[in-house]
């Protein structure tokens, strides 16, 4: 049963004035129960204003989009949404304001007007999923930390919501390896235990490909491709997509490019050097 | 709210009004508001209305849409209008129960209108059609005699500029964080105030922190590339003097000169009119 389902979905902003600019233009989608979903595409493909009609941020302009089987449009309905489609912007720690750890993930669980001790239990399991240790961080000031231990925390403060569909945008940007490391891990743990849809945006091919179910690749607001990674991988126009593909990626597009019948549809490293193995033998015969 | 501060945002053009050298346009604006603030007889302001539309023509600005996008001013406008018409002493025109309409408060209702109007579109195109750049450059050209008498202009200009450089990016984290806070349930619209401040708050102290660490970092930034605070520094000198092009300077004092011989026609006759009183 889909979660999301989105129905000729078009959103231009300023309309009307002369900077209006369509940023998603008739796109059909649905997200099933429990699906991974990583939309991919260039800057200015319409990724972050697609991700944001999820929790009701945004109204399609036309078109429709239903979240858990209710129109987002509806007034009640949509302003409860962010109980159950947990958000994670780009940067989510320059949303950080409170004066401590705890506070900060308190915040949206206060918010939910849950009780003490179930926020306190919740806090806790929270910042033990992003890889923290509960105790020594709780009581510090979040301005004190460093920038990959706020973007756990701004994380962490999501997930300790336990929303039913998870939307990261671009939740590993700008971070060192180690930092990507817990995020991903925070991400799949908090998958394997609650059950839960995932959307994420990301420029990390290489790691979205492997996570996801389903790949949606966005181009200029309008949906290109949409399926399972390993077609969406083996489409001969990728390249066309200003996306950061992963060097060994490029490399399967090139050699088909010049003729070569390789497979372009593989998701990791290993796959690629089977692949390319397996055309140099046949080239030897 | 935040959307509509985005009206009098610069749109990259290349009209004749677009090419204009700020100083003009400084100028230009300051002498019409100034005429219109001084004076309200019927020529003046027809004339200067007469002037800015033609002017909005040049800049080949749409202008359907930018009267479209102040939805909330024309509330003052015909508020003021409805305001002056019944507060005005006079020859009364028709009565509505207690009130009093007077022709002449019809006519300073008028001309109210006319000159927020003017007042408004003015400054809307001089924004519009000036980059921040170029009406930094423009403002320290202008003040530049100041200097003699200590005024750190330059230190102003920079300050200026970076001011400009930086609404747009704060409204647009503004937004964000906005958005984060509400997908946490926070509560914009609660009815109690507490509550309400709070959540304020909750936009507020992240932008501050943001801010001054982007202010640390564009600090070192520009220190790093040798800014001392002293003039000759800033890009826009260079673009005005380094790169003088007589050619496209020609053109722009030929084009230049003519809106401010027409505003100085304009406003001559404010000045003998106001003598014959």
């Amino acid at each position: 049963m889909p979660v999301i389902e989105i129905n000729n979905l078009s959103y231009a902003y300023n309309g009307g004035t002369p900077d209006e600019k369509k940023v998603l233009d008739n796109i059909t989608l649905s997200v099933e129960k429990g699906e991974f979903l990583g939309i991919i595409g260039a800057n200015g493909s319409g990724k972050s204003t697609l991700i944001q009609h999820f929790n009701g941020l945004l109204y399609p302009q036309s078109g429709s989009i239903s979240v858990l089987g209710f129109d987002t449009r509806d007034k009640h309905y949509g302003s409860q949404l962010w109980k159950y489609v947990g958000m994670v912007f780009q940067f989510p720690e320059q949303q950080i304001f409170e004066a401590t750890v705890y506070d900060e993930l308190a915040y949206g669980l206060s918010n939910m007007e849950l009780d003490r001790a179930e926020i306190e239990v919740r806090v806790d399991e929270a910042l033990a999923n992003v890889g923290l240790v509960p105790e020594q961080v709780r009581a510090v000031s979040p301005l004190c930390l460093s920038g990959g231990m706020r973007r756990r925390i701004a994380i962490a403060s999501i997930l300790a919501m336990k929303p039913d569909i998870l939307v990261l945008d671009e939740p590993m940007a700008g971070l060192d390896p180690e930092g990507c490391a817990h995020i991903l891990a925070a991400i799949k743990r908090y998958r394997q235990e609650q059950d839960v849809t995932v959307i994420m945006v990301s420029h990390y091919i290489n790691e979205l490909i492997v996570l996801s179910d389903r790949v949606a690749l966005l181009d200029n607001g309008r949906l290109r491709a949409w399926g399972p990674a390993r077609e969406l991988l083996a489409r001969d126009d990728l390249p066309n997509y200003d996306l950061l593909l992963p060097d060994y990626l490029k490399l399967l597009h090139n050699l088909k490019k010049r003729g070569l019948k390789v497979k372009t549809g593989v998701l990791t490293v290993e796959e690629a050097a089977g692949e390319i193995g397996r055309v140099l033998e046949r080239i030897k015969c | 709210m935040l959307r509509r501060m985005k009206l009098g945002k610069y749109v990259p053009g290349n009209s004749l009004i677009h090419r204009l050298d700020p100083r003009t346009k400084l100028l230009g604006g300051l002498i019409v508001v100034t005429a219109i603030l001084v004076n309200y007889n019927w020529p003046v302001l027809l004339l200067n209305t007469g002037l800015i539309f033609m002017v909005i023509f040049l800049s080949e600005i749409n202008l359907p849409s930018v009267l479209r996008g102040i939805k909330w001013l024309w509330i003052i406008f015909i508020f003021s209008f409805l305001a002056q018409c019944v507060y005005t002493q006079g020859n009364p025109l028709f009565s509505l129960g207690p009130l009093t309409v007077t022709i002449e408060g019809v006519y300073r209702g008028l001309a109210t209108f006319l000159r927020l109007l003017i007042l408004f579109l003015s400054s809307t195109i001089l924004t519009m059609t000036t980059s921040p750049m170029k009406m930094a450059g423009g403002l320290e050209a202008l003040f530049a005699p100041l200097t003699r008498l200590r005024v750190p202009v330059n230190q102003f200009a920079m300050l200026v500029t970076i001011s400009l450089r930086f609404i747009p990016t704060l409204i647009e984290e503004a937004e964000t964080v906005t958005k984060a806070q509400k997908s946490r349930g926070a509560p914009f619209a609660s009815p109690k105030k507490l509550v309400r401040l709070k959540t304020l708050l909750a936009v507020l102290i992240p932008l501050v922190a943001g801010s001054l660490q982007r202010a640390t970092d564009l600090a070192v930034a520009m220190e790093s590339r040798c800014y001392t605070g002293g003039p000759h520094h800033s890009r826009t000198k260079n673009l005005r003097f380094g790169r003088r092009d007589l050619a496209a300077l020609a053109i722009t004092a030929a084009v230049s000169i003519l809106p401010l011989l027409y505003i100085y026609c304009a406003a001559l006759p404010v000045q003998s009119l106001q003598n014959l009183r």
